[in-house]
């Protein structure tokens, strides 16, 4: 008899982002306390795509197979990863048997006005009615995410009393070596996201990112500006996938991240993963503070200046970097396996 | 200005916009839709339906963008709303069916992400705003233009049915007995295209056009009942005129098999599928009770919930504005001659003009301008078609643009031509106005009318110029409308004497002479007679006594090789009689115009006939002259007999019996000061 799991995940392998990542980093970050079982939450969000490499990767490296299939999910914790997946269907189309739900929200649930991101009562509620647990969470990503999670949890009171938030946060695992900053940094920016309308801000505001003042502008994930024919002769646009991020982070020395002002990252992975490469990054305000100072906070109008001023001071350049890094460490596998654990023990008080 | 987006560039959505863009116009909305939105293969109809409501991108000045949508969005939209840069003071509006919440929360959020803005929401189906067919993309929203209908004591009967129902047993005798229908005005509409059966009902039913002929907001005002036959729903734009009669409190009446109108939520009327029970229906239902259905149609919430106003509301639309139109003014006659082969158009719709106790104006091509604005006529310019335009028919959207700006209630329009242009039948149809066309009575043997009389049914008069000679005019029709008017031609009395011409002539040409001949040939639109001016030119250049002037239209082209003689000069004019009555002989073309000038001016002339497909039949006109005596007539191939006349008529004195059996002949009344009366009687209508 193989010996029972503590912790099943099912999952959407099919994100192609920043979810997805994120589940391998954990799933790298809990192999040494419990072996997890993984199965595949096969949804019609991606009828056609393909399991997504990163997970491929972690699961070929941990020797986890990817259950397939729709039989019932049961372990002592089972955690699914960004609800969102269910959206476009009205049940999860298994049962789930646990002690605790954990459901990581990968997503705001509001967007600028408290508007519903997506249909969040729906997701919730085909997790709960296909689910036996006796305590379900809504575990958010970062503080900004758990404050939409609230917000929402606020006016929802049916709803409220079936789930609960989690203590601390179900945060990304940043795990990339950390990168020296440059000795002499140059005015080389440069965004990567994938593509989309939500991930870039107004085109006045993209302007004010790169302009042509500086000595390079990259952005990669470009595919929406290079179709809708939205280019800048000082722009180096280049699609999504088709340049290793390794080379993308060679090329720059400044991470400007700003997104469409009805949208915000929950988490930032990919700015923790500009810090991480020894890059000062620059963000709006509202997403830095994720960061708790290692993003710097600020109005586009304000990049060029604050670009200069590190530019023309090497020596500040390298203390936000490694003060930075050095606030990545909250982010890391360690971190990551003391939440858990800490989690773990008063949730089963509570349960009992 | 409200830009009117869709969700996807499809056809389809196309039509849906073009649908609410006219609504809103209608209404007093500056409603205009961007014209780097509009999709491949649009359609002839759609071009001149779209022609009022887009602006180009870079003069649009959005103060809200309204984007329709099914449920979904696609990246072309989505760039376009982001590239707008929208001030932030520019609301967005998202309008559309949403299949559920997800659907709608999807659209939304991409919406927001494209503009930076939340778009404002109006989800058609909770607000009741849904079409009068499920999966239209045009909300079914009523304005207010097919109101203001006056009440007819011959209510209009729109059948909307598709051509394979026509050659149903019996269908094609039913609706010919509607046609005649003592109380009722028939209006067959063909919903798909002029089919082979559709075809083939144009000999039994005298009102019969194609929907794409029809812009959906005018054309539901000139309907008082509408009967919908056929398998398929109604499209966008039928819907629209459907669901404007509605709210106008005019019966619709669902005569499908498969309840296609009355099964949904709308107050249609359910009636009979068979064409050949409509008319007892009709007699029996529906006409004696239309004050009823009436009251209880505008009473619906159906119709009280779909008000363009209410929809304005919900979108935070700007309250209306009435667009600016011309200042009132007095009803009047606008007349429009085709320019055709020369100017004989516009010449004949001056004199009728000039006769006219109501006032009268013109639109006219260029070439006409000034022989108009020379009689002191108002003309307001149209544009000539050019093989530079990139399709046949773009002069003629402009010109349907401008006939809508020059046309007002009350007024009559006047049409003379063979050809009737989309844009005529257009301002006709979409004005509801009183219309005249005077049309020619002779046409080549064997020439295919039928394309020039599928729009007669459009007039309310037609009036036929004769000819001077009966064998060339038809046998009166059974036709009310019609009426045969003598010749139209300048009256001689109106033609002083120009005794000093030939010394001004003699003047200005250089040139000493005794006799003047005349050669009007055209300009070689319809025949090129060059090798015929040539051969003039050499013959008279022999000649010390004989002054020849060649005389064309003013913008004519003339070839280079004229200019070389010594006894030959071009004359451009718009007056050419004038000259030609001092002439001792005139070589002319046998148009209506140069012949009955000729005739009644009695001017002695050689005929050369200009054939052509399009033209009317020049030789037999020719010939009936020739055969009595009072011209001459010659083939344009035939040099040597031209030859022969010429010195018969100036040098052996047949001019002078020419002129004398003239004088003698008994012609006609002209019937300029007739066909000025009938007109008159149609704009006092």
């Amino acid at each position: 008899m193989p010996q029972r799991p503590h912790i099943a995940y099912l999952i959407e392998p099919r994100f192609p982002g920043g979810t997805s990542a994120a589940v391998a980093a954990e799933l790298r970050a809990v192999e040494p306390l419990v072996r997890p079982a993984v199965h595949d939450a096969a949804s019609m969000m991606f009828p056609d795509r393909a399991v997504a490499p990163v997970l491929t990767d972690a699961l070929t490296d941990l020797a986890l197979p990817l259950i397939l299939g729709e039989g019932p999910v049961s372990a002592e914790m089972v955690v699914v990863h960004n609800p969102a997946f269910l959206k476009f269907q009205a049940d999860l189309r298994r049962r789930i048997f646990c002690r605790d739900l954990v459901v990581v929200t990968h997503e705001n649930f509001l967007r600028r006005g408290a508007v519903e991101a997506f249909d969040i009562g729906k997701c919730l509620d085909a997790l709960d009615r296909a689910s036996l647990a006796l305590a379900k969470w809504l575990a958010p990503v970062s503080p900004s995410n758990r404050a939409t999670i609230e917000t929402w949890l606020a006016a929802e009171p049916g709803r409220a009393r079936r789930w609960r938030l989690t203590p601390t946060d179900w945060f990304n695992i940043v795990d990339q070596p950390r990168r020296p900053p440059a000795s002499c940094p140059r005015d080389r920016r440069g965004r990567l996201s994938r593509p989309g309308w939500e991930k870039f801000p107004a085109p006045a505001d993209l302007d004010l990112c790169f302009p042509p003042s500086a000595e390079a502008n990259l952005i990669l994930g470009a595919d929406h500006l290079l179709g809708a024919g939205l280019a800048r002769p000082h722009w180096r646009l280049v699609p999504f996938g088709t340049l290793p991020v390794a080379s993308f982070f060679g090329e720059i020395d400044f991470l400007v991240h700003f997104t469409a002002p009805g949208w915000r990252e929950s988490f930032g992975r990919v700015l923790a993963e500009g810090i991480a490469a020894g890059k000062v990054v620059l963000s709006d305000p509202e997403t830095a503070s994720n960061f708790g100072g290692a993003v710097i906070g600020c109005q586009p109008l304000q990049i060029d200046a604050l670009i200069g001023h590190y530019v023309a001071e090497p020596a500040a350049y390298r203390d936000q970097v490694l003060r930075a890094q050095a606030l990545l460490e909250r982010y890391s596998p360690a971190a990551f396996r003391q939440m858990l654990a800490a989690f773990a023990a008063p949730a089963r008080r509570l349960a009992a | 200005m409200i830009v009117i987006e869709s969700g996807d560039r499809s056809a389809t959505a196309f039509e849906a916009r073009l649908a609410l863009a006219g609504l809103l116009r209608a209404d007093g909305h500056d409603a205009v839709i961007d014209e780097a939105t509009l999709p491949d293969g649009l359609r002839r109809h759609q071009k001149y339906e779209a022609a009022a409501l887009v602006a180009a991108t870079e003069d649009l000045a959005p103060a809200q963008v309204l984007v329709l949508t099914d449920g979904t969005i696609g990246q072309a939209t989505l760039s376009t709303l982001h590239d707008y840069r929208l001030d932030p003071a520019v609301g967005v509006i998202l309008a559309g069916r949403f299949a559920n919440r997800q659907a709608e929360l999807g659209i939304r959020a991409k919406v927001a992400y494209a503009t930076g803005r939340e778009p404002h929401l109006i989800d058609l189906q909770s607000q009741s705003l849904t079409a009068l067919v499920a999966g239209a993309g045009c909300p079914g929203l009523i304005g207010t233009a097919a109101a203001t209908r006056a009440g007819t004591a011959r209510p209009r009967l729109a059948i909307f049915l598709p051509g394979a129902a026509t050659s149903a047993p019996g269908a094609t005798a039913a609706l010919q007995a509607l046609d005649y229908h003592p109380r009722l005005d028939l209006q067959v509409v063909l919903t798909d295209g002029w089919t082979t059966e559709a075809a083939a009902l144009q000999a039994a039913v005298r009102n019969v056009a194609d929907l794409s002929e029809f812009s959906p907001i005018p054309a539901a005002a000139t309907i008082d009942l509408a009967a919908f036959f056929g398998d398929a729903p109604p499209d966008e734009r039928l819907q629209v005129i459907l669901t404007q009669l509605l709210g106008a409190g005019r019966p619709v009446i669902d005569a499908t098999t498969a309840d296609l109108l009355a099964s949904g939520d709308a107050p249609v009327l359910k009636g009979p599928g068979d064409l050949s029970t409509l008319g007892a229906y009709l007699d029996g239902t529906i006409l004696p009770n239309l004050a009823q259905i009436e009251a209880t149609l505008r009473a619906s919430p159906w119709c009280r919930s779909r008000t363009v106003a209410r929809f304005a509301e919900l979108a935070g639309l700007p309250p209306p504005k009435r667009l600016p139109t011309a200042p009132p003014r007095a009803p009047r006659a606008l007349f429009l001659p085709t320019n055709g082969i020369g100017l004989g158009h516009a010449q004949r719709c001056a004199l009728i003009a000039g006769e006219m106790k109501g006032k009268a104006a013109f639109a006219a091509f260029p070439s006409c301008l000034p022989l108009l604005g020379a009689k002191g006529f108002d003309a307001a310019a149209l544009v000539q078609k050019s093989p530079d335009h990139p399709e046949p028919f773009a002069n003629d959207i402009l010109n349907h643009l401008r006939l809508q700006r020059l046309l007002a209630e009350g007024d009559t329009f006047v049409f003379d031509g063979g050809f009737i242009f989309d844009s005529v039948a257009r301002a006709i149809r979409e004005k509801d106005l009183r219309s005249v066309w005077i049309r020619r009575g002779l046409w080549q043997a064997g020439a295919s009318s039928s394309a020039t009389f599928d729009r007669e049914h459009l007039f309310d008069r037609i009036i036929i110029p004769s000819e001077a000679f009966a064998e060339l005019n038809r046998p009166p029709g059974w036709d009310q409308r019609i009426r045969t008017v003598g010749p139209i031609v300048r009256p001689r009395s109106l033609a002083p004497a120009g005794s000093a011409l030939p010394d001004r002539l003699a003047h200005r040409t250089g040139v000493a002479f005794e006799r003047l001949v005349v050669t009007m040939l055209g300009a070689g639109a319809a025949a090129d007679r060059t090798a015929q001016l040539q051969f003039l030119c050499s013959l008279f250049e022999r000649r010390s006594d004989i002054l020849h002037l060649i005389i064309v239209w003013p913008g004519a082209v003339v070839p280079p090789g004229l200019y070389g003689w010594q006894r030959s000069r071009v004359a451009r004019t718009t007056d050419a009689l004038s000259i030609a009555r001092e002439a001792d002989l005139v070589i002319t073309a046998a148009g209506y115009n140069s012949f009955h000038e000729m005739l009644y001016h009695r001017l002695p002339a050689i005929f050369i006939p200009q054939m052509a497909e399009f033209m009317d039949d020049q030789a037999r006109r020719a010939q009936a002259a020739a055969e009595r005596g009072l011209a001459r007539a010659v083939e344009a191939t035939d040099l040597l007999r031209l030859e022969r006349e010429i010195v018969q008529l100036l040098d052996m004195d047949d001019a002078s019996a020419l002129r004398a059996a003239l004088d003698a002949a008994d012609l006609p009344p002209t019937g300029t000061a007739e066909a000025a009366t009938l007109i008159d009687e149609v704009a006092r209508q």
